[in-house]
């Protein structure tokens, strides 16, 4: 696994070299961050980010992508609609034939 | 209301109910609903199809309280509780009879199973599904685009809900079952009034790989594009979600806003993990761009380096 082209030396070579390539953390970001690996395909995706900036940049876009979507979509139903949809089921329950009051 | 049960099941369950078709030994039927009833809600009370009760997945809960109140009270009567069943299970009429048993005053019921009548599935309801009111409206709004129809959408998707609140099993994901219901209305009511014009559906996989494989080089780009993200306000991020193909836009709302698995979007979507993938990757690349495109149109994206001498 190890052992290739270690002459440029430093940590990214050796930490890419114990996970995976750009081209593979890069494609499988989505997942990773998803958490819809598996624990060893996390591993290796996750070794290859703690050594390389640039895949480490693209983590912090796309996971960035993902907290504002969140955080923008946010949404309070109104207090009208709550009771609509109470008044309704309890509409719906009457007509089922109740008479537990 | 006619509520089919193939699309109100639970994602990957089988309805409560499906075990009970018609071959099944009446015995086994009322025994299993004995066993079960702490745990197996009584059918929907609003569903139409009374005389077909107990082979039909929508039985009423009318006809389930009456076959088990039936039980209950041959259990109270004879000496060998069994008996009863077991005549019931010598013939498929002792189902008929059962079910034609006139229901009891409540005050004899006592010593019926903890039976979970109307009002109990009700409360059920109102404590359980209730809660997902505001996200359930979240979603409505990010597919109907306008607050009328996601109100009207929200209110008819927990009117569905509560009529199949018997094909839900409990212990499944409820706010799953729940998207899929919300889902399905959609599509069946809804959709055919919006005007959004049908987008490329082809899926490819291998364009967004590229351009990613490409993008993957200016750590410094990236680092400065990621912030002006992270400051753009709600409703512009919104309002790029808005502009994207529906179906993208609703994998992206489900991962990334209600956090459901892959699994758990298919189900809702009623598509294969691999479009789910599919749908993720193009909608968020497309997400991006417009994200990018309202960051530079706020200044947000090189306002230090380009604009700060203003």
């Amino acid at each position: 696994m190890s052992g290739t082209g270690t002459t440029g030396g430093g940590d990214v070579v050796e930490a890419a070299a114990a996970g995976c390539d750009c081209q593979e953390a890069v494609d499988r970001l989505w997942e990773y961050l998803d958490d819809e690996l598996g624990t060893e395909e996390t591993a290796r995706i996750r070794a290859h980010l703690d050594g390389c900036t640039p895949c480490i940049s693209e983590r912090d876009l796309d996971l960035t992508i993902k907290v504002v979507v969140r955080r923008g979509c946010r949404e309070q139903a109104p207090a009208e609609l709550r009771l609509r949809v109470i008044e309704q089921i309890t509409a719906l329950r009457v007509a089922a034939g109740t008479t537990t009051a | 209301m006619v509520i089919d049960s193939t699309t109100l099941a639970p994602p990957g369950a089988a309805t409560p109910f499906g075990a009970l078709g018609t071959p099944v030994p009446a015995a086994r039927v009322l025994v299993d609903l004995r066993a079960g009833y702490g745990l197996l809600p009584t059918a929907g009370a609003a569903s139409p199809v009374a005389s077909t009760a107990l082979t039909a997945p929508g039985a009423t809960g009318a006809a389930w309280d009456r076959a088990l109140r039936s039980v209950a009270m041959s259990q109270e009567s004879t000496p060998t509780p069994d008996a009863a069943t077991t005549t019931a299970a010598t013939s498929g009429a002792g189902v008929d009879e059962a079910l034609a048993v006139e229901p009891v005053d409540d005050e004899d019921t006592n010593r019926a199973p903890a039976t979970e009548d109307v009002a109990a599935r009700t409360d059920r309801f109102e404590q359980d599904a209730l809660q997902y009111l505001d996200q359930l409206y979240g979603a409505a709004l990010r597919m109907t685009r306008n607050a009328a129809d996601a109100e009207d959408l929200v209110q008819e998707t927990f009117t569905k809900a509560f009529a199949a609140f018997h094909q839900y099993r409990p212990g499944t994901n409820l706010k799953a079952w729940l998207y899929r219901i919300l889902t399905n209305t959609y599509i069946n009511s809804y959709r055919k009034k919006q005007r959004e014009p049908q987008q490329s559906r082809s899926e490819e996989i291998e364009d967004w790989q590229l351009a990613r494989a490409e993008s993957h080089t200016s750590t410094g780009l990236r680092s400065a594009e990621t912030e002006a993200l992270d400051r753009l306000a709600d409703s512009d991020v919104k309002d790029a979600l808005q502009r994207i193909p529906e179906d993208f836009r609703m994998a992206v709302y489900l991962a990334d806003v209600e956090g459901f698995a892959y699994k758990e979007i298919a189900e809702i979507m009623g598509t294969p993990i691999g479009t789910v993938m599919s749908r993720l990757h193009r909608g968020r690349a497309q997400l991006r761009d417009q994200l990018r495109d309202y960051a530079r149109e706020r200044g947000l994206t090189g306002a230090s380096a380009g604009e700060a001498g203003r």
